[in-house]
């Protein structure tokens, strides 16, 4: 199977923290810097055995998500993020998710440094909390007022427009 | 379960760094703990507060210019449901300062000597809309004063490229700038300061405005093109004229509501049966417009010199829909000549309209006798009306309803001794038990607390009789 010349993996298998394993194409899995830098690791060492990636802090129903983005996003070049189909995709595929999923799903793309997922999770959290007040804010991400009452004062002082 | 707040700081900062607007992020460090100390303070003072990009300097025409962002407002007042809103405009000359403008107009207003702070977390804000300017670097007295007929007969849109994604640069962006009685747009791609004119027939444009990610035109007849942001080429959209809008002397005016195109324009002749404006919709498909029974009873219709704005009734108490409120001059006359205003204007008082400080005079559609074409006809008509306080205490008002203001609007004359009457008769410091129960730090905005652009200075002390810091009633 592998090439003679240098060692080459097709798959590799990802090890979800509740102990799945997902079969994983390597052009999707290099969407991930992480699995990325094992595969690289491991083929330059001239492994042609299929490797196990084991991710402690990834679920399977998360993990699952992640690697469909990675397998949409494995179909488009690097320099393609202006495509319009592939924006939509992105767009359609966050507007799916609660709010926690949302939570794990970014916590999972930071993990797995995959970059462009991680920059589309930002943005639509940055883009759900533009307009909101505070309360809306905590309430939608339930978030706990952990303020004393002395800085939750300061703080109100904090939003004033200057006149000059 | 979900931890927000135990995000990791650097991923809590890197959304926080997406957030456009001051308030957002002010409001994004307020939630919790983790959140307030992943942003830190230069991330707020670096935000602008009324558009992502400017203020912007540059090279424009020849001239050192910046090219501004302002805002119309309405505040209400957290503490006292019964204080009734303000309308206020406010233009952000330098990142994070604001200036406030004479209500509705393009001119700032005097107390920009004054430095001060608006708590808000005292007011619910509701933002009515964003507008852009050029102002002149080296001219900047004319920023307080509509002497300049020239500078003040122009219209500017910042042109964002539609396609450039979610965090569009400078890079992004072109003006369109349109002038009065020239047959082309003017547009400056902010990025290289290259200035170019585009032409379209020949035809001289009433308004522009935003729309769909394009620049729509309109003409005297109501025939509408627009640009397309890569090529700046114009397209026609519909040659077909706005239906008796020939006999308008009155340029047409383009706003903007949930996805559709409306012009408005103004009629010389009332009758009884017909209102003093007609409102039209576009159909692209179509191309064509239809015309449409005012603007909804839920809304009201801004008309500004900068550009057009909805409200929502709901949030004017005692307003009711479907009406139009501009500033005199919002208007424009094809000759230049301001008398029919002058006269409708002259010797008219309207007391306390809520939420917006000034006098104005409301029109009602249907209330109009027939009309000789003499102006000094309307003159005598309102002249016998005196409305005191507030529209609620008018149960004559109805819907259908056009009202725009009198008062600081500028005389094109530059006589001053019009306004100055109107001036006198106010009370500006009653009614102080009305603001019982406001907090420390708050500034309370009044009609009168706004430059008479005159600028006569007798007039200027008036204005800051007028102001009322409330330091401690609470």
């Amino acid at each position: 199977m592998a090439s003679s010349s240098s060692s080459s993996l097709s798959r590799v298998v990802v090890k979800s923290s509740d102990n799945n394993l997902f079969v994983v194409n390597k052009k999707v899995a290099s969407q991930s810097q992480l699995l990325k830098q094992c595969i690289d690791n491991m083929e330059e060492k001239g492994t042609n055995d299929v490797i196990l990636i084991p991710l402690s802090n990834v679920t399977s129903n998360i993990l699952t998500l992640v690697l469909e983005y990675c397998e949409k996003h494995a179909d488009f070049a690097d320099d393609d993020n202006n495509n319009q189909e592939l924006k939509q995709w992105d767009h359609e595929f966050l507007k799916k998710f609660d709010y926690a999923t949302l939570n794990s799903l970014t916590m999972a793309a930071d993990y797995m440094v995959t970059k462009s997922l991680l920059n589309l999770c930002c943005q639509f959290i940055a883009d759900s909390i533009k307009d909101l007040t505070v309360q809306q804010i905590r309430q939608i991400f339930d978030i706990k007022n952990d303020f004393t009452p002395q800085e939750e004062a300061d703080i109100k002082n904090e939003n004033a427009w200057a006149f000059r | 379960m979900a931890a927000w707040s135990a995000l990791p700081p650097d991923l809590l900062a890197s959304i926080a760094e997406r957030l456009e607007y001051r308030t957002d992020i002010i409001n994004f460090r307020a939630v919790c703990q983790s959140w307030r100390n992943s942003v830190s303070l230069t991330l707020v003072n670096s935000t602008k507060i009324l558009s992502p990009l400017l203020p912007y300097k540059g090279i424009i025409n020849n001239h050192a210019s910046i090219l501004v962002a302002s805002s119309v407002f309405l505040l209400q007042p957290y503490s006292n449901r019964m204080i009734k809103p303000w309308l206020v405009t406010v233009e952000e000359h330098n990142p994070g300062k604001l200036f406030i403008r004479a209500p509705l107009s393009r001119v700032i207003a005097a107390n920009h000597m004054m430095s001060y702070t608006l708590d808000l977390a005292h007011f619910k804000q509701v933002k009515l809309g964003t507008f852009y300017n050029l102002r002149k670097l080296d001219r900047i007295h004319e920023m307080f004063s509509e002497k300049r007929l020239s500078e003040y007969d122009n219209k500017v849109v910042l042109f964002v490229n539609p396609n450039c994604g979610n965090s569009p640069t400078i890079d992004d962006c072109k003006i369109v700038e349109l002038y009065n009685q020239i047959d082309h747009l003017s547009i400056t791609r902010l990025k290289t300061g290259e200035r170019f004119r585009v032409y379209f027939k020949g035809r001289e444009f009433d308004d522009i405005v935003n729309f769909k990610g394009r620049v729509y035109a309109i003409d005297f007849q109501g025939r509408v093109c627009f640009m397309d942001y890569n090529s700046s080429k114009m397209y026609s959209i519909t040659e077909n004229p706005l239906p008796g809008c020939l006999s308008s002397n009155y340029k047409k005016r383009l706003a903007v509501l949930n996805e559709e195109l409306y012009a408005i324009y103004r009629r010389c002749q009332i009758s009884d049966y017909e209102g003093a404006f007609k409102v039209f919709m576009l159909k692209e498909d179509e191309k064509n417009w239809d015309e449409i029974n005012g603007v909804g009873n839920n809304n009201i219709l801004f008309v500004t010199f900068d550009g057009c704005f909805f409200a929502s009734v709901k949030d004017f108490p005692g307003w009711k829909g479907n009406c139009i409120v501009f500033r005199r001059g919002s208007f424009p006359e094809y000759s230049g000549i301001p008398s029919f205003d002058y006269k409708i204007f002259e010797g008219w008082h309207i007391d306390r309209f809520p939420g917006v400080e000034g006098n104005y005079i409301v029109f009602r559609r249907g209330s109009f006798p027939a009309y000789s074409g003499i102006p000094s006809f309307d003159c005598k008509i309102f002249k016998g009306w005196h409305i005191d306080r507030d529209v609620a205490d008018f149960p004559g008002w109805e819907d259908n309803c056009i009202v725009f203001r009198r008062g600081s609007f500028p005389e094109y004359s530059g006589i001053p001794s019009f306004d100055c009457k109107i001036f006198e008769g106010w009370h500006i410091d009653r009614d102080v038990a009305d603001f019982t129960g406001w907090k420390d730090n708050c500034i309370v905005f009044r009609r009168g607390s706004f430059l008479e652009y005159s600028g006569i200075p007798s007039f200027d002390c008036k204005i800051f009789e007028g102001w009322h810091i409330d330091r401690d009633v609470a």
